[in-house]
């Protein structure tokens, strides 16, 4: 039997491992909660959760081979963990991506703003980022970067250089 | 192959397209594990018959569901340095995609290349 951890918005962030029984630590905790209650209220939040949830279906289409009828391999937990962690590093001024599983397993974000103006980037679990993207008329970049928990730079200034200043959500 | 075919890739996941915003994604094209994206040769071929080879030969062995297609010219793709190579084993108008680069890195931007080109269809009802 496979064992499956999905993440779960409705508790995402706001589960408790503090072990802490003084006052100070209670009274911390009571602040990270309120804050974390008061970061979903926001936009942005909102934003996030969406792809979080899309993400979380893209994952239960594709943990088993040949979700897409042409021998694609599944998508791993740790890849689908890495991607949890992909989207919710994104700085939150940045749009959120839509989520592109992989043939080869791997869990890529796209970022579309019209034709020549297209980024993709995928994890696959093993703190890599593999990415490629059309940046304007007669640009491209592509390669891969390690993801150390923080989306970097390289990327950010990619997506940035692509994206309306309309579509920023910051 | 003539490099004005039309050449269509069949769409068998709903993650593959956007029908607001009227695009392929780039995922559609990557080529499968054994290094081949399987594609039809569709120049003058009626639609109705696009739809029912995407259906008998794509979709119904695999038992999927055909949500759509993306349709590009032959050159399109042979420019970026990739080859059709007719496989008719299982339909006279089969093809496969080939010739990817090594680097995934590279395989993603070949494949956003032609993604971006790409003229979605979507099946249908």
């Amino acid at each position: 039997m496979t064992a499956v951890a999905i993440y779960d918005r409705s508790t995402f962030l706001t589960r408790s491992y503090s072990t802490g029984s003084s006052e100070a630590s209670k009274n911390l905790q009571k602040l990270y909660v309120a804050t974390v209650v008061s970061l979903r209220k926001s936009v942005t939040w909102n934003y996030l959760g969406n792809a979080l949830d899309a993400l979380r279906e893209t994952y239960e289409e594709c943990y088993k081979g040949n979700w897409d009828g042409y021998g694609a391999l599944p998508v791993s937990q740790a890849t689908y963990n890495e991607a949890v962690r992909f989207l919710s590093a994104l700085p939150s001024w940045l749009p959120i991506p839509e989520i592109v599983p992989e043939p080869s397993g791997d869990i890529g974000f796209e970022w579309n703003f019209g034709k020549n103006r297209v980024l993709a980037a995928s994890v696959n679990g093993t703190n890599r980022i593999t990415y490629a993207g059309l940046l304007g008329t007669g640009n491209k970049a592509h390669g891969t970067e390690i993801f150390d928990g923080s989306i970097p730079q390289a990327l950010v200034d990619h997506i940035s250089r692509i994206c309306p200043k309309s579509a920023k959500t910051g | 192959m003539a490099v004005s075919e039309q050449i269509a890739r069949y769409i068998l996941s709903k993650r593959y397209f956007s029908v607001s915003n009227r695009v392929v994604k780039y995922g559609a094209y990557l080529p499968a594990p054994n290094g081949e994206a399987s594609v039809y040769r569709i120049s003058n071929i009626p639609e109705k018959e696009i739809w029912d080879i995407g259906r008998e030969y794509v979709a119904e062995p695999s038992k999927r569901t055909l949500y759509a297609r993306g349709d590009t010219t032959a050159a399109l793709i042979t420019k970026t340095g990739l080859e059709i190579v007719p496989e008719t084993t299982s339909h006279p108008l089969h093809a496969n995609i080939v010739n990817w680069p090594t680097e995934k890195h590279e395989q993603k931007m070949v494949a956003v290349e032609i993604a971006n080109e790409a003229t979605l269809v979507v099946q249908p009802d």
